[in-house]
């Protein structure tokens, strides 16, 4: 008697832990019309054309994305003349790099975000401290562990290679004489690099600082090129038909659960919204710092950090007037952004390992345990709740995710070096 | 100061249209319980997610057109506990009673709620208004 009750609680134990990992319920047989609509706003088909970018007079023009391309693959911008953009934003990887950490001269503090429809975005940086494309790819040439090279010395190489220096005066004013001497100076590089720049005079100076913009807007005129391509999910959605029923041969029956978690239980649409998969947003989701950092500010940093920047759209270097800046002039910048973090976009995203801003989460399924429990955050509160998902539903999410990758719809000559460089 | 808070009148206005299918219609309306009719305009149209945008709001009362108001504005989601992204603000009356509301941006879909402080002739009108994106 006592064996067979023995034998019946652990047969029950292992189906009921069996349906537990491996068995959902039925799926549903049709969308409801709110959730088709939601769907329909997650389609390619809904996606704008390209925002304009008032701060960046080039930002469109053919001849600028050319000298941008160019300089997207020149390692010659980096101090050990081995860096370029490329070595992280590798366009084989989506634009990243595989790793958790970039590394480019030395490794940095960040992972490195992909830059698939990130000319979308009205702020970058994982913490926004940038507000256009053309004052973030500023940003790394100078930084120590990236290229690790000075506005000096940039100015010097585009005013003495003569296919650099044609293709610029093609486009922006014509270059003035850039010194020899010092050999590096940067108001933002070390002590001895801001004490050169300190000997420049001001005409020297603001002449540097031209220079140096109108290489940010070129690069950021070829980032423009980098957009995503249909995927399986698009043609599903935009093939749903008007019984709204949703099975289809596009997707398999998992595929369609994890569609529907994604828009209801797993409250993913919450901030993975829109054709990008993106609100562009921040959210403290009680990701760890990474290891041997402190927890970061995030956000609450990064607007603050962006209203100082010289290199802003309200600054002299932008092409925007005041009354086109509305990003920046109505930024919020309550302690709500303590932690929070820029929603990533979630095309091709199971291209783009490992995740989050510090790289701390090694695949996607340690994503979704992530958002399942919810931890509570090291810095201020996560935003995320407990999701209370069983594991063959964060499958099904996952199965979901795969959906969502396609090759770029750019023009295949953007993702490769120019032929002539 | 002191005096004009006592003299604050906050009052929980009915929404005339609890839930506006603000997706398709750019305008929203309502009438607070002490006579002041609110008409937005948003201008981006449909509304929606992810986009900054303004809104051309109009304020009414039974005297007529409000000029010359005190206008502050919050938004956010009060299901999620959550502001809005961005901090919009009234930076000119456009005409007699149609104020200029700025740097407006939502981003997730749900239902959202903007309230307004209308200080006007000495005394506060709280205005809250709902709909859905």
């Amino acid at each position: 008697m006592n064996k067979r009750l023995i034998v019946s609680i652990l047969l029950v134990s292992v189906l009921g832990l069996a349906w537990w990992n491996f068995f959902s319920g039925p799926a549903q047989s049709n969308w409801t019309p709110a959730q088709r609509q939601l769907l329909e706003s997650l389609s390619l088909s809904a996606l704008p054309k390209l925002p304009e970018d008032p701060s960046n007079d080039v930002a469109d023009l053919e001849a600028a994305a050319e000298l941008g391309h160019r300089l997207y693959f020149d390692a010659r911008l980096s101090s050990n003349g081995v860096v370029s953009c490329a070595s992280c934003h590798k366009p084989e990887l989506m634009f990243t790099d595989g790793l958790p950490l970039a590394i480019g001269v030395d490794i940095g503090s960040r992972h490195t975000p992909s830059l698939v429809g990130i000319a979308y975005s009205p702020w970058f940086y994982w913490d926004g401290r940038k507000d256009s494309q053309w004052a973030q790819a500023l940003a790394p040439l100078e930084a120590r562990h990236e290229h690790n090279i000075d506005r000096l010395q940039i100015a010097r190489l585009i005013f003495s290679d003569e296919n650099y220096r044609q293709r610029y005066e093609a486009i922006f004013p014509a270059l003035t004489e850039i010194p020899l001497d010092p050999v590096s100076a940067s108001p933002r590089g070390n002590e001895a690099q801001q004490s050169a720049w300190d000997s420049l005079s001001s005409l020297q100076q603001e002449n540097i600082n031209r220079v140096f913009t109108n290489i940010g807007k070129s690069l950021a005129a070829y980032q423009r090129k980098i957009i995503p391509g249909r995927s399986r999910f698009d043609d599903y959605v935009d093939n749903i038909p008007a019984s709204n029923a949703t099975a289809s041969e596009l997707f398999s029956a998992s595929e369609v659960a994890g569609l529907a978690l994604f828009l209801e239980e797993a409250q993913c649409i919450t901030c993975h919204n829109g054709p990008l998969f993106t609100n562009y947003e921040f959210h403290n989701t009680g990701v760890l710092a990474v290891n041997g950092q402190l927890p970061p500010m995030g956000r609450y940093d990064g607007i603050r950090i962006a209203r100082e920047d010289p290199f802003n759209c309200l600054g002299p270097y932008s092409d925007a007037s005041r009354s086109e800046c509305i990003e920046l002039r109505f930024a919020r910048d309550t302690n709500e952004l303590v932690g929070a973090h820029k929603t990533p976009t979630l095309r091709n995203v199971t291209d783009t390992a490992p995740y989050m801003h510090g790289g701390q989460i090694e695949t996607l399924i340690e994503v979704m345990e992530h958002y399942n429990e919810a931890p509570v955050s090291m810095l201020s509160h996560n935003e995320a709740k407990p999701l209370g998902l069983r594991p063959v539903q964060l499958r099904q999410l996952e199965a979901f995710m795969h959906t969502l990758s396609a090759p770029l719809a750019s023009d295949p000559k953007w993702l490769t070096p120019p032929t002539d460089q | 100061m002191v005096s004009r808070l006592r003299k604050v009148l906050f009052l929980l206005m009915l929404v005339i249209s609890p839930v506006a299918a603000a997706k398709d219609d750019p305008d929203l309306e309502m009438t607070t319980t002490d006579g002041y009719r609110l008409h937005v305009h948003s201008q981006m149209q449909p509304m929606g997610i992810n986009q900054i945008h303004s809104w051309r709001l109009e304020i009414s009362n039974t005297a007529g057109l409000v000029s010359g108001a005190n206008i502050s504005v919050e938004g956010g989601m009060p299901e999620h506990n959550h502001g809005l992204p961005t901090q919009p603000q009234v930076t000119e009356e456009i005409e007699p009673g149609v104020y200029l509301i700025e740097g407006i941006r939502f981003h997730m879909p749900g239902s959202w709620q903007m309230r307004f402080v209308i200080q006007f002739e000495g005394a506060d009108t709280e205005a809250v208004l709902d709909f859905q994106l």
